[in-house]
């Protein structure tokens, strides 16, 4: 069973939030500050750890994942009611895995964790070199993308995209990595952005997706892209 | 009675004026009294060694000197007294006011000039200073405060939705109820959306604003914010119509994000479905309009529309609109809405600027 901790400074949030997430089928604990954070992870094991950013007394949520990162691996989603692009940026570049923005519905939450589950279990390993979408195969071995059984032509920046898609398995890709796959010998700008949202939206063209309810790409405003790993489009 | 009103008054207005009295004040005067007479002196002494133009040249800086530092009453005292020491001990005749000839009255009233016209401006650049520290405190008393609002309007919505989002994936409720609960999670969405309105519209009216133009794929942006009407987007009932999108457009992709979604945010609440976006291009602008199926807002409320809280059906208040044309004007476009039995359009213009580049 997937064993989740909490940690929110509202009382009434964070009771809510872990009953509604054992009526999901997880495991959560709450803690009220970051402070408690390390005390806590030493003593009970944690598969995701979802952390406010702001909070009345002690560390804030940055500082926390900050000093988490330094000798943890545990992955964090901030939950939080900023939704502006500079926090999620910061959030994310402090080591955070994904950023959700209150209010959220519990049925988004859930996804998202099970995006970062299925990243961590070790499926797809030497021996199964195929990643299936619906339609969609992925071939890491050979590097090629099949979609309804025809092969596409990928440029090398278009199918390394789609590479780190397949291989976060739904999980959040942020611009900073794909920044540093596609693009390496260069250092992150905002301006990136347009240059990675111009490749996905050619790649999104050979998919075929139609922009008004995207089948494979989803795009995740100021943070990055996930695969939609729904089995039904 | 009479006397004794008269004499109220007068000790009054004399305990004003001894309140009103400033100390400093007073030796700014008497600093200037002094300087200017010992100047005088040490001119008249000297004035044979270096020349008439000369002396009047200090009298000038002395007034400026003054001007730059000094209540602006001091500075045209300071004029007004250069003007008599000069002409009483340094025109000839000396030790006289009168004048050899008229021409030598032109150097004293310089001084007097220079003192009323910079000591006016050195008092209104300082005005507009204190204006200005008074414009930042209450701007970022107006940021905290909103920060506060904001954070503690949310809390509580994120605890709702939690409740709300939780209890619809249960099984053992029934269909009546279960509607009720979409309602609810839906007006948790749009008070959250209100919430942001009010946010963006402050934000627009704090001189903070900061507006981050880059070159973006503004279909991705389309796409962005479709995506927040899964069911409606799947079901036809909202549609967009991209082609005619240039490749790169400078916009700032988070403000026009708020932009497109509180224009199909209202085409669902106040208008008729089906919703659909479409891009054409112009010779100098993109136009992004929103259209809906409805009949329109009733003439006499339409010149209004864009006015802050102004709002048709007058249920909320209607803020959607006004953040939605202050965003685009931050950008250098235009808003406007047409309207037809049929349908009801709303449309928004980005410039198009040549030298999109950045290398792939």
């Amino acid at each position: 069973m997937v064993q989740l901790l909490v940690v929110d400074d509202e009382p009434h949030f964070r009771n809510t939030l872990l009953k509604a997430l054992k009526g999901q089928g997880y495991r959560a604990i709450g803690i009220p500050n970051a402070d408690l954070l390390t005390s806590t992870l030493v003593i009970q094991r944690s598969d995701v750890v979802l952390l406010d950013l702001t909070f009345d007394s002690g560390m804030n949520g940055l500082e926390a994942c900050e000093r988490l990162r330094q000798w943890s691996s545990v992955p964090v989603l901030v939950i939080s009611v900023s939704s502006d692009e500079a926090t999620k940026v910061q959030a994310l570049s402090v080591g955070a895995d994904d950023y959700l923005v209150k209010p959220f519905g519990i049925l988004e939450l859930s996804a998202r964790i099970q995006a970062i589950q299925r990243r961590l279990m070790p499926r797809y390993s030497a021996q199964n070199p195929l990643v299936q979408v619906r339609d969609l195969t992925v071939n890491l071995h050979t590097q090629s993308v099949t979609l309804c059984g025809e092969a596409i032509d990928l440029t090398r920046k278009e199918y390394k995209l789609l590479e780190m898609l397949a291989v976060a398995q739904g999980e959040l890709v942020t611009y900073q990595m794909l920044m540093d796959r596609i693009w390496p010998r260069e250092t992150y700008e905002k301006d990136k952005g347009s240059a990675i949202r111009s490749l996905v939206k050619r790649l999104r063209q050979k998919l075929n997706e139609d922009l008004s309810h995207p089948n494979y790409i989803l795009t995740q405003s100021g943070m990055g892209f996930r695969l939609n790993m729904n089995p039904r489009p | 009675m009479k006397i004794g009103a008269v004499m109220a008054t007068w000790t009054t207005n004399v305990q004003q004026r001894i309140k009103r009295w400033q100390p400093r004040l007073f030796w700014q005067y008497s600093l200037v009294f002094l300087v200017v007479i010992v100047t005088t002196l040490v001119l008249f002494e000297v004035k044979s060694f270096i020349g008439d133009a000369k002396v009047s040249l200090v009298y000038l800086l002395i007034v400026l000197c003054c001007a730059a530092v000094a209540h602006p009453g001091v500075t045209l005292f300071c004029g007004l007294w250069s003007f008599l020491c000069y002409d009483f001990f340094l025109v000839p005749p000396v030790f006289d006011f009168r004048f050899a000839s008229p021409i030598q009255v032109l150097d004293p009233l310089a001084f007097l000039v220079v003192a009323v016209v910079t000591g006016a401006i050195a008092e209104r650049s300082r005005q507009h200073a204190d204006e200005k520290i008074a414009y930042q405190k209450a701007d970022q008393l107006r940021a905290t405060l909103l920060n506060l609002v904001s954070h503690n309007l949310r809390t509580p919505l994120s605890t709702i939705k939690a409740v709300l989002t939780s209890l619809l994936t249960q099984n053992n409720i029934d269909a009546e109820s279960k509607q009720l609960l979409v309602y609810a999670d839906q007006e948790v969405d749009h008070l959250n959306r209100l919430i942001a309105n009010v946010l963006q519209l402050s934000r627009l009216e704090a001189s903070v604003f900061q507006i981050n133009k880059r070159w973006d794929v503004l279909d991705e942006l389309i796409g962005t914010v479709l995506s927040r009407w899964p069911e409606e987007a799947a079901d036809g009932t909202l549609s967009a119509n991209l082609a005619e999108t240039p490749a790169l457009v400078l916009f700032d992709f988070e403000l026009i994000e708020a932009v497109l979604t509180n224009l199909i945010d209202n085409a669902f609440r106040h208008g008729q479905p089906p919703v659909k976006v479409a891009v054409s291009a112009h010779p100098d602008e993109i136009w992004v309009s929103v259209e809906d199926a409805g009949a329109g807002i009733p003439v006499k409320d339409r010149a209004r529309l864009f006015d802050k809280f102004f709002n048709v059906k007058s249920k909320g208040i209607g803020l959607g609109l006004a953040v939605c044309k202050g965003l685009v004007e931050a950008h250098g476009g235009r808003i406007w809405a047409e309207f037809a039995p049929a349908y009801t359009r709303f449309t928004f213009t980005l410039p198009l600027v040549a030298g999109a580049a950045f290398e792939e």
